[in-house]
């Protein structure tokens, strides 16, 4: 059985003719962004840096949750991780990111009682299960992920459970693309901008960054066929001189989007300043829980506030996620930082652009 | 992390509905979409369809993807004839 609307995106033929043309009107050096890390992941599996002419280099950016979270959120996962009242619920990717002192993988060797979930609503399940207990969700994520977390809490308001928290490291995408483009040396000619982030959020979300910036943009799907095409449509907008945002997923993203899953999302989390790992604070990037919500806040319920701290030192995790650096230019890559001994979030995550670096480099 | 797949709608009870993957059976919540139906193809993130795929955008892309690549081959197939 083939997947719809999957095969049909990875059509050899469409991919070759659209390298081809690439290949033919490329002529500038060109810098493309894909800020989103699922994008990372798909431009290496399917091998697209090595069919583009060599005048592109491809960045990746701030769209990995993982990678971006601050040092001092990691920190905090960590402490409610040793409280022997919580079963911290949290998605695999954080739990061997290293803390200031720890990690959730070693907490969970020595005791700590940390799950890995699929969906924030598994949290809820753990939550009915373990009465005696305080189940808090490890939230991370981007526009696509923060509707989930709020129906999730919705639903346990309707149902009365009242031993589930989250601890929101939640962020917006907008936000950081315009602090990207405000970070002096930040040189980006071209994002192709995430597709899932976009099917929530809509085309308009991205709009006032754009008439700002007036770069050149393009949202994508996730096939080589939808990646290629998305990297096709910034090559005519440069080489014409032509800045559009321009939408290449029109069977998932729309003009608006998803305005139920937005409405739910503002229902229970509203605009907060967030940091991110390497950019900083971001004013209005971050999704706190509303006030009438609070009693969901894990921060609040435990009392957590944990320090900025430093991140670790060598490591160029920050500057990479703002395509300052190559993975390959960090002194740590490949040498003290490796997915078995990782220094910096790039490098556990599976969509981190180190981690995809080492796994796909030969 | 914002890893999604088109899957179908095979069965709705309430607020759940059993999607098929490529043959995988999972159940995915669609409290996030209004107006989904049995056989609808829905993108699922972490347990819940974010999504319908329209099939008419879907098919159009690749109708314009095609056509621009074809008029590509067209022009180079007129170069290459000229003397």
């Amino acid at each position: 059985m083939s997947l719809k609307y999957v095969d049909e995106f990875r059509d050899s033929n469409l991919a070759k003719g659209l390298i081809k043309r690439i290949r033919a009107m490329s002529h500038k050096p060109l810098r493309l962004m894909e800020v989103c890390g699922t994008h990372t992941m798909s431009i290496f599996r399917h091998g697209i840096r090595t069919v583009l002419p060599e005048n592109i280099s491809l960045l990746t950016g701030p769209g990995c949750p993982v990678c971006v979270t601050a040092q001092k959120d990691i920190d905090a996962f960590i402490e409610l991780a040793g409280r022997d009242d919580v079963i911290l619920a949290t998605f695999g990717d954080l739990m061997k990111v290293p803390g200031s002192h720890s990690s959730l993988s070693l907490e969970k060797a020595q005791g700590a009682d940390v799950r890995i979930v699929y969906s924030a609503f598994d949290a809820i399940g753990l939550a009915t299960q373990n009465p005696q207990k305080e189940v808090v969700f490890c939230a991370v994520g981007f526009e696509t992920t923060i509707p989930t977390i709020a129906a999730s809490i919705l639903a346990c308001q309707e149902q009365g459970v009242t031993n589930f928290s989250v601890y929101s490291a939640n962020k917006l995408t907008p936000p950081a693309l315009a602090a990207l483009m405000q970070t002096d040396g930040v040189q980006v000619d071209g994002f192709i901008l995430p597709g899932h982030v976009s099917v929530i959020t809509g085309t308009d979300a991205y709009r006032p960054v754009f008439e700002t910036y007036l770069t050149p943009s393009v949202i994508a799907g996730f096939e080589p066929v939808d990646i290629l095409s998305a990297i096709e449509r910034l090559v005519v907008q440069n080489e014409n001189q032509s800045p559009a945002l321009e939408n290449g997923y029109t069977r998932a993203v729309s003009e608006q989007g998803n305005i139920k899953a937005q409405q739910v999302m503002h229902q229970v989390f509203e605009p907060c300043t967030a940091t991110w790992r390497g950019i900083g604070d971001i004013p209005d990037s971050g999704m706190g829980l509303r006030p009438e919500y609070h009693g969901f806040d894990a921060a609040r319920r435990f009392g957590i506030e944990m320090p900025d701290v430093p991140e670790p030192k060598g490591c160029a995790c920050g500057e990479i996620l703002m395509g300052l650096k190559t993975p390959e230019s960090c002194a740590l890559y490949k040498k003290k930082c490796t997915p078995m001994t990782p220094v910096g979030p790039c490098m556990v995550s599976s969509e981190g652009a180190c981690a995809a670096f080492y796994k796909y480099s030969v | 992390m914002c890893l999604a797949v088109p899957s179908k709608i095979v069965e709705i009870n309430g607020n759940v509905a059993k999607v098929d993957v490529d043959g995988v059976s999972r159940e995915a919540s669609i409290m996030l979409l209004d107006d989904v139906k049995i056989g609808d193809y829905v993108i699922v993130h972490a347990g819940f369809a974010i999504n319908k795929v329209d099939e008419t955008a879907a098919l159009q892309t690749l109708e314009d993807m095609r056509a621009i690549l074809a008029a590509d081959n067209r022009a180079a197939d007129s170069n290459q004839n000229q003397p």
